[in-house]
């Protein structure tokens, strides 16, 4: 009788089979930034002089960077102190000029995208037009300008009625790598903490993980100049692995996909997005502090708070 | 056999306890299963990327995770009144893969990880003591049991199944703490690599305390089941 009860009991037990595996795994979902995929087209590079205020056509090659957003109505401002706290960094890189004809490429939220268009001046202004994605769907136009004596690249994206505008004032960034930049302004946050999110990113759909919030613990060390001790890996937290990680990549102008580090990073100042490959750039103190990391931070998104050690 | 409420509550007691034990155990075959075939990179091992290169560590490792499976199922058969009383075959031979497996190959391969443990020299302490008293335990079992002494025979099993099951409550430990104050991971092992084992033999030797001083007393008559339900 007993031993029948005890059998029902396995049986029972058994049936959970189905949860169990959650409880010791997580699902590791999260799309990685690190990819190795080589890009088809290798991204020009401008040649730039140091001049930042424009005197000449040739200070007009080179990467314009700044802060990309849809307009905000009045209401909207009401919210924000700092409404540009809210924006991700976009690069216009003017790559040659012919005569009129413009070859460059736009870099946003983990997209780089080629134009050609030609280049009107009036007066002391150089106009540009093209037609070019943004980060909102739908195509759209970009328009802008740039004077003779000034520093800024002016102008805005349009992209019918439904969708916001964008107005943009960028200026020349002589992008030249410094592994000693430090990541700060305040933590890496997810704004969708604590909940299960469904948002599309590059036509997926995917189930929005919750993060932690970083600790300050990331600003304590730099895996870009120093490598990394064991000890201090070992206890980190799979936010603090995310932009520990990413930053390396940051620091050489990768353009994030994932909504969150592109905003996280685009408020840091010294970042530019350049490129959505920079594998190639890595250093090897860089290298190796991304293989130390790689099996700590797998762990901490599968079984940090799994049952397991 | 007179069927009172007492004896239902505690017949759903021990139902409950080994439900609950073997729905551990079963989470523990999973941990098990993740790395079979043998993989170097999966799950625990994945913190283990320096040590694991030397083969006297992936040796210790394998033996004592595959090890580990057989040891606390074959350590629950132990308790069972039921099993002692009608299939003392099974008793003893399921004792006997019991203490050969921590004695011989789970107690000895736990020092060799404790000896390169996480945590640093705190925590790698906790995890070789462990593994020193669990082979010590046992082995003070089995010669009781030899000697025919069941009574110092059954002291020595629960404070070594206690240790046993150190394996689930560490990992059970670890969770409630992550689940609620979400700790750095070193800061939650520190803890858990002494809280895993220290709490569990509390509980052994508190059963062992009122078990022996109720059958002094006589309260409860020498061929009641021993209650199994309480460790961990």
């Amino acid at each position: 009788m007993k031993l029948f009860v005890y059998t029902g009991c396995l049986g029972a037990i058994l049936c959970l089979q189905s949860c169990g595996g959650g409880l010791i795994k997580n699902k590791n979902n999260d799309a990685d930034q690190t990819s190795s995929k080589s890009l088809k087209s290798k991204i020009p590079v401008p040649v730039a002089t140091d001049n930042l205020v424009i005197g000449d056509e040739k200070d007009l090659t080179g990467y314009w960077v700044g802060t990309f957003g849809p307009d905000k109505t009045d209401a909207d401002t009401l919210d924000y102190d700092d409404g540009d706290a809210e924006y991700n960094k976009i690069n216009i890189s003017i790559d040659t000029i012919n005569g009129n004809k413009v070859n460059g490429h736009t870099v946003i939220a983990g997209k780089v995208r080629f134009f050609k268009c030609s280049m009107v001046t009036t007066g002391s202004k150089y106009q540009f037009t093209f037609k070019g994605g943004a980060d909102e769907k739908g195509p759209g136009t970009f328009k802008f300008s740039i004077a003779r004596g000034d520093s800024l690249l002016s102008g805005r994206w349009d992209a019918g009625d439904k969708i916001p505008a964008h107005s943009f004032a960028l200026t020349k960034n002589l992008f030249r790598y410094n592994p000693n930049w430090k990541i700060g302004t305040g933590r890496y946050v997810d704004y969708n903490k604590g909940k299960k999110v469904t948002e599309k990113i590059d036509s997926n759909t995917y189930e929005n993980e919750r993060y932690f919030t970083t600790s300050d613990d990331v600003e304590k060390y730099n895996p870009s100049t120093e490598v990394l001790t064991k000890e201090y890996i070992a206890n980190l937290k799979k936010g603090d692995f995310l932009v520990l990680r990413n930053s390396i990549f940051a620091r050489h102008g990768y353009t994030f996909k994932k909504p969150q580090l592109n905003l996280y990073f685009s408020q840091q100042p010294w970042y530019v997005p350049l490129s959505n490959d920079v594998t190639a750039e890595l250093t090897a103190t860089e290298k190796k502090n991304i293989a130390l990391m790689m099996p700590y931070e797998k762990n901490a998104k599968e079984y940090y708070d799994a049952f397991g050690r | 056999m007179p069927l009172n409420n007492d004896r239902y509550i505690l017949t759903a007691g021990y139902l409950l306890w080994y439900g609950v034990l073997l729905f551990f155990a079963y989470l523990m075959l999973l941990i098990t299963l993740q790395y079979i075939p043998i993989r170097t990179d999966a799950a625990f091992l994945l913190t283990k990327q320096d040590v694991v290169g030397m083969l006297h560590y992936r040796i210790a490792f394998f033996a004592h995770v595959f090890t580990g499976m057989f040891i606390l199922m074959s350590g629950m058969l132990q308790f069972p009144a039921y099993v002692r009383k009608y299939f003392p075959a099974v008793h003893k031979w399921s004792g006997r893969v019991y203490a050969f497996g921590i004695i011989v190959i789970a107690g000895p391969a736990g020092f060799v990880m404790g000896w390169y443990g996480n945590g640093g020299p705190l925590s790698q302490a906790a995890f070789c003591i462990l593994a020193v008293l669990w082979i010590v335990f046992t082995w003070k079992a089995v010669a009781a049991a030899m000697a025919r002494n069941i009574a110092v025979h059954k002291r020595w099993m629960y404070r070594s199944y206690a240790l046993t099951l150190s394996a689930i409550s560490l990992r059970a430990w670890k969770w409630l703490i992550v689940f609620l104050f979400a700790p750095r991971p070193m800061d939650v092992y520190h803890i858990v690599s002494w809280l895993g084992w220290t709490g569990n033999l509390l509980i052994a030797e508190l059963i062992i305390y009122f078990m022996f001083k109720k059958r002094k007393s006589g309260s409860i008559s020498a061929a009641a089941p021993v209650p199994a339900a309480g460790m961990a």
